[in-house]
């Protein structure tokens, strides 16, 4: 499959080095191996990483407000803080 | 991002564990509810720890939720700490918050709190931070009767 991408010609350079000392037959192979990897980090990480993620990238759509999560564990006292 | 009230970690356990047998409950639910509808700020470090707490008194699905409930807040600005590229510069770093007597998730907090000069206030019930951040600090109660002044 053809797929097209734009990337700035410094990442082409490093990418032609790659292939040029042989780790690389030519730069779709290097591409799709990055993809590889690009797919094996996301597949392992957790949806509170991913978040975090989108979080730093300002990526994360915003709605509510936390503090209305409210457990119900009164019997429990000052003891918490210090466990 | 101006003005920035933060929260400790404390602060929030007492409120969403619903500490009532804690001694400081009442303030600090005073507190909150005055700085309702106001942006706030907490560390991530401040996150993690209470979703470290909640999982451990409600439940694991609770913590997780918790999190990523504050992650899509309007009201809250979650802080990270600069990015270190070793060991040797997040060592050099924190031993100047250490050697102000801070324990290390303390100097952590410290940390991030002193790298976001939008910080204006802290708000905590530890009272060893007083002094050793560069930041003020309050306590809830103290933050309450202020404010009705």
């Amino acid at each position: 499959m053809l797929l097209q991408v734009r990337i700035s010609s410094a990442l082409v350079r490093r990418i032609d080095e790659l292939c040029q000392e042989g780790l690389f037959r030519n730069r779709s192979e290097a591409v799709s191996d990055a993809i590889r990897m690009l797919l094996a980090r996301y597949s392992h990480t957790s949806p509170e990483a991913r978040a975090t993620a989108l979080y730093l990238g300002g990526r994360l759509g915003r709605a509510g407000n936390p503090e209305d999560i409210v457990f119900r564990a009164e019997e429990r006292g000052a003891g918490v803080l210090e466990e | 991002m101006s003005g920035l009230i933060t929260l400790g970690p404390d602060v929030l356990a007492i409120h969403h564990l619903s500490l009532r047998g804690d001694p400081h409950w009442r303030d600090n639910e005073e507190a909150l509810a005055k700085l309702r509808g106001t942006p706030k700020a907490l560390s991530i470090y401040t996150l993690l720890d209470l979703v470290g707490m909640v999982s451990r008194h409600v439940g694991e699905r609770s913590g997780r939720d918790l999190y990523l409930s504050y992650l899509r807040s309007e009201e809250h600005t979650i802080l990270f700490p600069p990015h270190h590229d070793s060991w040797e510069e997040h060592i050099d770093k924190v031993m100047r918050f250490l050697a102000r007597g801070l324990n290390y998730r303390d100097a952590l907090e410290a940390m991030v709190i002193e790298s976001t000069p939008e910080v204006e206030l802290y708000l905590s019930w530890k009272s060893i931070l007083v002094g050793r951040v560069a930041v003020r600090v309050q306590t809830p109660a103290d933050y309450v009767s202020s404010a009705r002044k």
